[in-house]
């Protein structure tokens, strides 16, 4: 029974070797033509004049590019009356300065929000001093009207200073208490805020 | 040791249905292939012929404008190069000119009751600035209204800004420019004129030196990309404060262009009454290196 069955399938191999080897060969040959001519001929697209596949295309428009960038930084320098980089730079450092007065007043809105006995004014701004170079601002102040609580109203202060957008970096300042004959309790500050 | 033709018809089968094999295996490598070629084409090359016209339009806008561009440039009369060197960016404090600047602004705010006192102009020593340049510190103590404080902080920051075209970012022009490109490339030279125009002069008049450009745009959107780039807070700071008497003083008493300044250090005081500062002032007064 088994080697009736082998025999068999050495017949059908016999059989349909020549055929499958002239499918799979034809098959072959036909895709094979097919990518060499009838593929190019069905992708190339005609483009300024000229017939140019995907790679040309892509060379193509990394040119235009390439072209586009070095004629548009000519034309802005064109633009420019004056060509001097050191001014450029100069210019730009002044152009990302901040407004100190702009910054003041936004610490001033912040120190409104918090209001203390009879709602007089709780945190009161003082000195104020920047530093171009370093991008440092230090404002003074005091917490008072508020009882013992000023040291706690000073930390919300700080919190909502810190949330301001133009805060790059602010330590915490050192929280203390101290006590006056005619404010009462009060806590003075000094906070030290670097700019974005 | 000849093989029987027996023998050679029997491996001939095994071989042919080997050759099959391999061929069956090339013809899915390229259809494989054929299948690739179509998706490159579909997301690839199809975008990119759609995008080449515009790529091809742009790159021909930009030849036209840097042609005209170059003819302006040619016939531009006069060259702001030298006024930086002399006024804006010297090799030496002009100390004159410099005296004089502070005094016309202690005038100006002393007449508008915003001043009661500036004493102690100082110069200081020279030392490098920003890699290549150099600076000299100035500085001085003012008692000042909160108003002229502004002034004073905007004149700071305007000093040594010659035409409109460096008061604006790098961003800000290729906004301009780039609306040019869409609404009337040829109006690059008209942009040019405007950009190239000093900076106390258009302070002095903005509306004039606007509408002259704007008259070369038929469209709204650029005279409102327009307006949206000189709101930025140094054209303000430029309007605000040239703008007025202290722009127009300058320009008689021929203060203009500034030296350039930047702010070293401030330190503000409450004054005596609500709105008023004892201020402490350095000024770095920039310089190119001798």
């Amino acid at each position: 029974m088994t080697e009736k069955q082998i025999h068999s399938l050495g017949q059908i191999c016999k059989r349909c070797s020549l055929p499958y080897f002239l499918f799979g060969g034809i098959l072959a040959c036909t895709l094979l033509l097919s990518y060499l001519f009838l593929l190019p001929e069905l992708t190339e697209v005609e483009v300024a004049g000229s017939v140019r596949n995907l790679q040309d295309l892509q060379a193509y428009e990394a040119d235009l590019t390439e072209k586009i960038h070095t004629i548009q930084s000519k034309r802005d320098q064109l633009v420019l009356p004056v060509q001097d980089q050191s001014y450029h730079d100069l210019i730009a450092q002044k152009l990302a300065s901040h407004d100190i007065l702009e910054v003041k007043h936004a610490l001033q809105q912040v120190a409104a929000q918090f209001t203390g006995e009879e709602d007089k004014i709780a945190v009161l701004l003082g000195a104020v001093e920047f530093d171009g170079i370093e991008g440092r601002f230090l404002i003074s102040g005091d917490v008072r009207h508020v009882g013992p609580r000023s040291m706690t109203v000073l930390a919300q202060f700080t919190e909502k200073v810190r949330s301001l957008p133009f805060v790059k970096q602010m330590p915490l300042p050192r929280f203390t208490r101290e006590q006056d004959p005619v404010i009462g309790m009060h806590s003075p500050f000094t906070l030290q805020i670097t700019l974005q | 040791m000849r093989m029987s033709p027996a023998a050679r018809r029997h491996l001939r089968h095994p071989g042919l249905i080997l050759c099959g094999t391999l061929c069956l295996f090339a013809a899915a490598s390229l259809g494989l292939e054929h299948v690739r070629a179509v998706e490159e084409v579909r997301q690839i090359s199809v975008p990119l012929v759609a995008q080449l016209p515009q790529l091809e339009r742009r790159l021909h806008v930009l030849s036209e404008q840097v042609e005209l561009s170059e003819l302006q440039s040619a016939l531009r009369v006069g060259s702001q190069e030298e006024r930086l060197h002399v006024y804006a960016l010297p090799t030496d404090v002009d100390t004159d000119r410099t005296i004089a600047l502070f005094e016309v602004l202690r005038l100006i705010f002393a007449e508008r009751q915003q001043l009661t006192e500036l004493t102690d102009l100082q110069f200081g020593e020279r030392y490098p600035y920003a890699d290549v340049l150099e600076a000299q510190m100035l500085s001085l103590k003012t008692v000042l209204h909160e108003d002229a404080l502004q002034d004073l902080l905007s004149i700071i920051q305007v000093s040594g800004v010659l035409t409109i075209a460096d008061a604006l970012t790098e961003q800000e022009r290729l906004l301009l420019l780039e609306s040019t490109e869409q609404e009337n490339p040829a109006g690059v030279v008209v942009l040019e004129q405007f950009l190239s125009t000093d900076l106390l002069d258009y302070a002095l008049d903005p509306q004039a030196h606007e509408k002259r450009l704007t008259s070369s745009f038929a469209s709204n959107a650029f005279t409102n990309a327009l307006h949206n780039t000189l709101r930025s807070p140094m054209m303000n700071d430029a309007r605000r404060v040239l703008g007025g008497r202290i722009g127009a003083v300058l320009k008689d008493q021929n203060l203009w262009p500034l030296p350039a300044m930047t702010l070293h250090r401030i330190h503000l005081k409450p004054g005596g009454a609500e709105g008023w500062y004892k201020v402490g002032l350095k000024v770095d007064l920039v310089l190119r290196e001798s």
